[in-house]
């Protein structure tokens, strides 16, 4: 095998992390909102805004975030 | 209608306006250039009928896909003559699931069939001239001839699966247990659906898979592409049968959380309210599940064979599941859940139309036209490897071309076969005798090609021109260069060559 084809193993490496890492991401997400629904009615007047106004904060940051990786992925060839 | 149903939007008349919807979502594809494989389809229809037969017994899959091409290609040489089966075969099985969610009375399976109608992994390959939207057009055809007792669709839906991939022994090893269990107090219908799916094992093994599919096995063993499956894989595998691969890469991210977090929640409220699923939700999840562990346990007892789009067929019982983990959802989750999924669809959809996955070819036809208007008596084209023929033989079939002699085996991970090469008739030439006079320089070498090619093509590659370049880095050599005879040895700054319009 060539060179290439390791350096191409370790960028699906990266890949491969960098996707569990978002699944697991995703995962986290539904799993807190999941388990808000058996606590306390007070606690989700409160815990479900929360939730919503984190979960939009992190959707912002994931496309700016996002947009920049993508540029930098770009220039350096990947 | 024959049946009272139970939401409106799966009503007679809703249906078909969804279903005109899906017909005109799927239109634009026809139109696009074709990506590789859809090349190798398109080639096939060219071929007289022995090289044809010989083009694909040095391939991986079953004739059906391209017998029922062949005769529409003949129509036009336009894309959307082979894409036209494909186009067909995705609203029948949007039919088809319609169909069934109608007669299982299945609880939110108007949103399977909704979302069935405008994702985009469904979008795509409706308007991709390869098998699989037929297969899971004939999966869904199998399921709804077993729910409704019709044998003799059971049969024709087996035969055309085993016919149309290699996945399709899997597909029909996964539906066999659905029908006896459907049946199992029924034993005349046991005998008679275990008998049409054994008669259609033996007829495919007696015509196609004892002479040629154990051939193409060999062939294969030295070079096939697929890789071992790993866990990012598998969650990347999930996310393109769920959404589709046309998610631009700045939202990949996004999209990847946002499809988790749905399915996610699904899954758990699946476990949460499992007592209240539907009559027969076995075989749906049998479905959803079994060809998949099947070809990963294929893949561990022989060579890696896990291929995401050969399980389309599965796709349909995993969105009747979500559909009806949905439906017992709490309403502000419900639409929580459908808005992230419409979202990431909106997303996907959006890229398919503005910026196509298979516009990756208008640098070639681009570069195409340059070679013609620059072409001069005596120029020839050369190909470094196997990889660039298949395009070039579709689009510039009227322009002279060689194929450099393979600089050892054939060992070409991803490559045709020397059997396919064969077939299609390309001249061989030594890149010495190319550089006697001036050489288009095709090239498409990829981490999997053979590890020889690059340095046996470098004499002509260092001394030439780029007239059309798709890639250049460390991983992929891809485009189209000018090789004019006394060029001087130029020094190739591949950094330089990347291009970054986002």
């Amino acid at each position: 095998m060539t060179d290439q084809y390791y350096l191409w193993l370790s960028k699906i490496a990266l890949e491969d992390a960098g996707a569990v890492s978002m699944a697991a991401f995703g995962a986290m997400i539904a799993l807190m909102f999941w388990l808000a629904q058996f606590t306390q009615p007070a606690w989700r007047r409160w815990l479900y805004p929360l939730y919503l106004a984190w979960l939009a904060v992190a959707i912002i940051a994931m496309i700016v975030v996002g947009f920049q990786a993508g540029q930098a992925a770009c220039e350096v060839g990947l | 209608m024959k049946y009272i149903q139970t939401n409106i939007l799966l009503q007679f008349d809703n249906f078909w306006k969804l279903f005109t919807l899906a017909a005109l979502l799927r239109l634009p594809g026809l139109f696009m250039p074709y990506w590789y494989d859809e090349a190798f389809t398109a080639l096939s229809t060219r071929l007289p009928f022995e090289r044809w037969v010989a083009y694909l017994v040095g391939d991986v899959h079953p004739p059906l896909w391209y017998i029922l091409v062949w005769p529409l290609a003949q129509l036009t040489d336009s894309e959307w003559g082979p894409r036209l089966p494909a186009y067909l075969f995705s609203l029948l099985a949007l039919w088809l699931l319609w169909r069934i969610v109608a007669h299982t009375q299945w609880p939110g399976g108007y949103m399977a069939v909704v979302a069935m109608a405008v994702l985009p992994f469904w979008v795509f390959y409706a308007s991709e001239a390869r098998m699989y939207s037929m297969i899971a057009a004939l999966v869904l055809l199998a399921y709804y001839a077993m729910l409704t007792g019709r044998p003799a669709w059971w049969f024709i839906a087996l035969c055309g699966l085993l016919w149309s991939h290699n996945y399709g022994m899997f597909y029909v090893a996964v539906l066999w247990p659905c029908a006896v269990a459907q049946w199992h107090t029924e034993r005349r219908r046991v005998v008679e659906y275990t008998t049409l799916t054994v008669l259609s094992g033996a007829l495919f093994a007696a015509n196609w898979l004892l002479p040629v599919t154990l051939a193409q096995m060999l062939t294969l063993s030295g070079g096939y592409w697929i890789q071992p499956l790993t866990a990012g894989q598998l969650m990347q595998n999930i996310f393109y049968l769920v959404v589709g691969f046309t998610v631009p890469p700045e939202l990949l991210a996004l999209a990847l959380v946002l499809t988790f977090a749905a399915l996610t929640w699904l899954v758990l409220t699946g476990v949460q309210h499992w007592r209240s699923l539907p009559y027969g939700w076995q075989g749906v999840l049998w479905m959803t599940v079994g060809v998949g562990l099947l070809a990963q346990l294929v893949s561990m007892a022989y060579r890696p064979i896990f291929l995401f789009r050969a399980l389309v067929g599965c796709v349909p019982f995993a969105l009747l599941l979500a559909a009806w983990a949905l439906q017992v959802s709490p309403r502000p989750a419900r639409w929580m859940v459908g808005a992230g999924v419409m979202l990431v669809a909106a997303i996907g959809l959006g890229r398919f139309w503005l910026e196509p996955p298979k516009a990756e070819a208008e640098w070639f036809l681009s570069g195409l036209d340059t070679v013609r208007s620059e072409w001069q008596p005596g120029d020839v084209v050369l190909h470094a490897s196997s990889a660039s023929t298949i395009a070039w033989q579709t689009y510039g079939v009227d322009i002279p071309q060689r194929l450099a002699t393979p600089c050892d085996s054939w060992d070409n991970y991803g490559g045709l076969s020397r059997q396919t090469i064969d077939a299609i008739e390309i001249p061989e030439m030594t890149v010495e005798d190319a550089m006697q006079g001036r050489v288009w320089l095709a090239v498409g070498l990829g981490p999997l090609s053979n590890p020889c090619t690059k340095p046996a093509i470098m004499p002509i590659l260092e001394r030439a021109e780029p007239v059309a370049v798709q890639y250049v880095n460390e991983y992929s050599i891809s485009g189209i260069w000018l090789y004019t005879p006394g060029n001087a040895v130029t020094e190739y700054d591949y950094s330089q060559e990347v291009v970054c319009e986002r």
